[in-house]
């Protein structure tokens, strides 16, 4: 019981189970260049000490230059830029966008470039310390904003956000319009440009029924679905039951289904990110939460669901209702 | 200049860690973030066939832990690992640690105190390079272990080695040792277990085949009077030279070295194919493939230029990047990823920056055998480019 903690008080930290390398994540440098090495227009710097730059080096890019800055003292101790500065230009020259990338030790020494000039109107910072967020998974979406912010949105239909494949598709894609954001990295970014015409449907969360019933057309749900969905709910909710939920999506779910009047006390699920944390803020105050699923439920209407799909996806909600039906059944 | 347009050399701190995490019962306790221990640990199956990395952990240090300096998590990682089995851990240094002038050293006094774990740690400075590394850390190991004792006859030590192919190479050396009768007493490279090194003491003789290795050998020589030699043979005649010394410092008869006369012509012709080709020839790796090579090329009587892919050696330093602008023409013997960016070079060693699956093959680079694999690649490269 002891494992468990109320879904107000998860604190805004990375989550340690156990010190294994086997329980550690990727560094948010090693996500970005991973997330960029495929596209064919944007460079990359990275700034750090010699094993950020060692390691970043190992990524083939395709299209534009993965390099690397070695602090020297002149950073270290005199908190001296230039010389990364001018590395940016010369990166830059090929005319590409450049993704300056600030690994842990610039970020704790609070080392910044001074970007103000034409030349680098196409470079852009994104800190990049190994030692804040719950999650290192959640520095996508400030890459995503950091490099999307520089763009202009022009007149269009709107778009759906799956995945992108170059900084010239984000740009065409960035048009008037709804805009339907299926993952959670271009969330923010899509986001910053809502007061220039754009309207954005969060598919990342769970939404009510009702929700889905008003944008069924533009999601392509079918009505027999969310029918369906809330026969579903409608069941649990008459039958007074409190539940008790584990599996990857149970903290979404128990926000739903709280919603739908439909009580959860314990939600288990597997690892913390900068998105569950925002999920046990918008929860009910009776909800207590764990993050590892070793964690057993406690006695109850317990519901151990393993149906998984993109989060917040409708489909996705469909497979655990569904699930949670039968297993209740 | 910090930008690196290639990548780097291994840090000291990288280096130690791929010394130390090839002993299983050595728990490696990374204090440092989450995401360095990963990369560590990815970077063991790119160099070596059998990566394990289960001993290897990390205090995942936050915000939090370096703002309040906490140790809480470092003593909690420590706890694990005891949990685990672990009864010698090495607490590795990290950038964050030197940077936040963390007192790792006090850190793991008050592990001593609190528990019965053997625990030890090694300064790194943030820039120092592979080689300080290699060598901060052998001193610590050797002085570890260095204890007076009475050393076993005709026994020697291999102190040394830290890539894949140094394993292959110190088979090699154990097997012309054996045929001096002398019998190995710990290689420290290829020893199955940190415990094992326990042994050290007890070697008569120490045979050093990294000049990091150099300072931990007058530690037992200081304390044990145990003598050492340094093996950096590259050649037919450096290699008869190597035992001819061994055989001296052991007391024993010379060995019989009959000339390899099929040696002498193969130099032969490639000293036939260097006068015709003229090749200027820049040589760039650390220090012990420098000196193998200079012993290699001097034999032939041929110039090269050598320079050292670290600092503090007695060859001139250069970065990949100086040695990739002013290569040009030249024929350069470097690391593969330095000679991927150049026309007419021969990959002698690895930078680990290019992924290969590395395979026990006899592919020495080292001795007699060493040099005939040389031979053969520049034959071939100026022959056939």
């Amino acid at each position: 019981m002891d494992k468990f903690i109320p879904a107000h008080r998860v604190k805004n930290l990375p989550l340690v189970k156990s010190y294994s390398v086997s329980a550690c994540g990727h560094c948010p440098m090693d996500l970005i260049i991973e997330e960029l090495c495929g596209f064919p227009d944007v460079n990359v710097l990275v700034v750090g000490v010699g094993e950020c730059v060692y390691y970043a080096a190992k990524q083939p890019f395709a299209g534009g230059r993965n390099w690397g800055f070695e602090l020297t003292d002149q950073e270290l101790v005199f908190g001296n830029t230039i010389e990364i500065e001018q590395a940016l230009r010369r990166i830059a020259d090929n005319g590409m966008m450049t993704v300056c990338i600030m690994t842990c030790i610039p970020s704790i020494m609070n080392l910044e470039p001074e970007l103000p000039t034409a030349e680098m109107e196409n470079c852009v910072i994104v800190k990049a310390p190994d030692y804040t967020a719950i999650s290192p998974d959640d520095i996508l979406s400030e890459l995503y904003l950091q490099i999307g912010k520089n763009l202009t949105p022009h007149p269009g239909q709107g778009q759906t956000w799956e995945q992108v494949d170059s900084i010239r598709q984000m740009q065409q894609k960035l048009t008037q319009g709804i805009h339907v954001v299926n993952q959670r990295k271009f969330l923010d970014f899509v986001r910053h440009f809502e007061s220039q015409g754009l309207t954005v449907i969060d598919q990342t969360v769970f939404h009510p029924l009702n929700y889905y019933e008003e944008n069924g057309a533009l999601l392509g749900i079918d009505q027999s679905d969310i029918d369906e969905m809330r026969g579903i709910v409608r069941r649990f909710a008459e039958s007074g039951a409190v539940f008790h939920l584990k599996g990857r999506h149970a903290i979404y779910l128990a926000n739903f289904l709280n919603e739908e009047h439909v009580p959860v006390a314990y939600a288990v699920t597997d690892g913390a990110d900068r998105y569950q944390y925002a999920q046990c803020a918008i929860a009910s105050e009776e909800l207590k939460v764990a993050f590892d699923l070793s964690v057993q439920l406690p006695p109850g209407n317990n519901l151990e669901l393993t149906a998984d799909g993109p989060w917040g996806n409708f489909k996705t909600l469909c497979k655990l209702l569904r699930e949670a039906n039968e297993k209740w059944a | 200049m910090g930008l690196k347009k290639y990548g780097c050399m291994p840090t000291a701190r990288m280096q130690m860690f791929y010394m130390t995490a090839q002993y299983p019962d050595l728990g490696i306790l990374d204090f440092s973030t989450r995401g360095h221990a990963v990369f560590n640990y990815g970077h063991l199956g790119w160099t070596n066939p059998m990566p394990s990395g289960e001993n290897l952990f990390s205090a995942q240090v936050s915000e939090s832990d370096l703002i309040t300096g906490s140790g809480k998590k470092l003593f909690s990682a420590v706890d694990e690992m005891m949990e685990r089995g672990y009864r010698h851990i090495f607490l590795m240094p990290s950038s964050i640690s030197e940077v936040m002038g963390i007192d790792l050293e006090g850190y793991a006094a008050e592990v001593r105190e609190r528990t019965d774990v053997d625990i030890f740690t090694v300064k790194a400075k943030l820039n120092a390079d592979f080689y300080q590394g290699a060598e901060a850390l052998y001193t610590a190991l050797v002085q570890g272990f260095a204890v007076p004792c009475e050393p076993l006859p005709f026994t020697y030590n291999i102190l040394g080695g830290h890539r894949y192919s140094d394993r292959i190479n110190h088979d090699y050396l154990a097997e012309l040792m054996g045929r001096l009768g002398m019998k190995l007493n710990v290689d420290v490279q290829n020893s199955p277990s940190f415990r094992e090194l326990e042994k050290l003491p007890y070697g008569q003789i120490n045979i050093v085949t990294n000049d990091y290795a150099l300072k931990g050998a007058e530690i037992l020589k200081k304390r044990n009077g145990t003598p050492y030699i340094c093996f950096h043979a590259l050649s037919m005649e450096t290699e008869n030279q190597f035992f001819s010394s061994v055989a001296e410092l052991v007391g024993m008869e010379p060995l019989n070295m009959e000339d390899d006369r099929q040696y002498e012509m193969l130099a032969e012709q490639l000293k036939n194919i260097l006068s015709v080709t003229s090749p200027e020839i820049v040589c760039y790796a650390d220090v012990d493939m420098l000196r193998g090579l200079e012993g290699f090329f001097t034999g032939l009587d041929y110039p090269a230029t050598y320079l050292c892919s670290h600092q503090k050696s007695r060859y001139p330093y250069a970065e990949p990047e100086d040695v990739i602008a002013r290569c040009g023409d030249k024929l350069l013997l470097s690391y593969d990823s330095v000679c991927s960016y150049v026309s007419k070079a021969i990959p002698i060693d690895e930078s680990g920056l290019i992924y290969r699956i590395h395979i026990p093959v006899q592919d020495h680079t080292v001795g007699k055998e060493g040099a005939y694999r040389l031979i053969r690649s520049i034959g071939q490269q100026l022959l056939h480019g």
